[in-house]
């Protein structure tokens, strides 16, 4: 199985956002509540059009939500 | 929001391998605050996998619908067309596979597996919640499609290998008996499909 190396901080981001259900995300999101549990673990990389729609969600930036496993947000890492 | 976190489990000691109950670590860190400082200064002080390492992020006990749907596929189909071949290839073998035969075990089967496949997929649509298709479950499709594709035409060309080998050998393949055989290559790239989504579904992918 290919390995993904894109990692997010969906999960900090639900737990600052009044610790928003996984559900809740989905149905603003538009996609299943399994597709969210599997972009948080990192099994599933979303589309560009989910990743946006995600980090719309939480009022942030791409970069800020989504980015490479060997950077950090806030360091210069290449996002989705 | 603290209580929350509280239900959250237990910080991993670093030092002896064992596990700290969150609460204990939040003590600490609280036993440092000011006025000034918000929860997510508090947050902060905690190590960054603390509320988050004894929750896997793929245990996830729930089936989603499509994922249901997948697995009542394969065991409907590997329930009907196992029996089904093995009474094929048995009437072969005695020299008793006769069109009418074939054709009569073939609706019999398709009958089954139909029904089984509605009584099932009813059942899970009235008990799970109804889910918009989305990008994973589509990506996942194609993923399937594309195994049973390669094993489809695997066995596809095996069957049209073995045919006219099987008929310089003296063993001419009867039309009955051709039309199963690639009936039952479709069947198991069927059950490639269906594996592949199941697969796919388990491990989130």
């Amino acid at each position: 199985m290919r390995k993904v190396h894109v990692t997010n901080s969906i999960r900090r981001l639900r737990f600052e956002f009044d610790e928003m259900t996984q559900q809740r995300l989905a149905e603003q999101v538009g996609v299943t509540r399994q597709t969210i549990v599997a972009i948080e673990g990192e099994k599933y990389s979303p589309s560009l059009e989910l990743a946006f729609r995600i980090a719309a969600v939480f009022g942030k930036s791409l970069e800020e939500v989504f980015w490479y496993e060997d950077s950090k947000p806030g360091k210069k890492g290449r996002a989705v | 929001m603290l209580p929350a976190l509280v239900t959250r489990g237990a910080v991993k000691n670093r030092k002896s391998g064992g596990e700290t109950p969150i609460v204990v670590s939040i003590a600490g860190t609280l036993s440092r605050l000011t006025g000034e400082e918000t929860i997510f200064d508090i947050l902060s002080g905690i190590p960054d996998n603390a509320f988050m390492s004894n929750i896997p992020p793929t245990l996830d006990p729930s089936m989603s619908l499509r994922e249901k749907g997948a697995w009542v596929c394969l065991l409907t189909t590997v329930a009907v067309f196992v029996p089904y071949f093995a009474q094929i290839f048995r009437l072969f073998a005695r020299g008793e596979l006769k069109t009418g035969s074939v054709i009569t075990a073939f609706f019999i089967a398709s009958f089954w597996q139909v029904l089984l496949n509605v009584i099932a997929k009813i059942v899970i649509a009235v008990r799970s919640r109804q889910e918009p298709r989305d990008e994973r479950d589509i990506a996942i499709e194609t993923k399937s499609f594309g195994h049973a594709y390669w094993v489809f035409a695997f066995f596809l060309w095996l069957v049209i290998m073995v045919a006219p080998v099987s008929s310089i050998a003296g063993h001419l393949l009867t039309p009955a008996l051709i039309s199963q055989m690639l009936f039952l290559c479709f069947v198991i790239a069927e059950v490639t499909r269906y594996l592949t989504l199941v697969i796919c579904y388990r491990r989130g992918s």
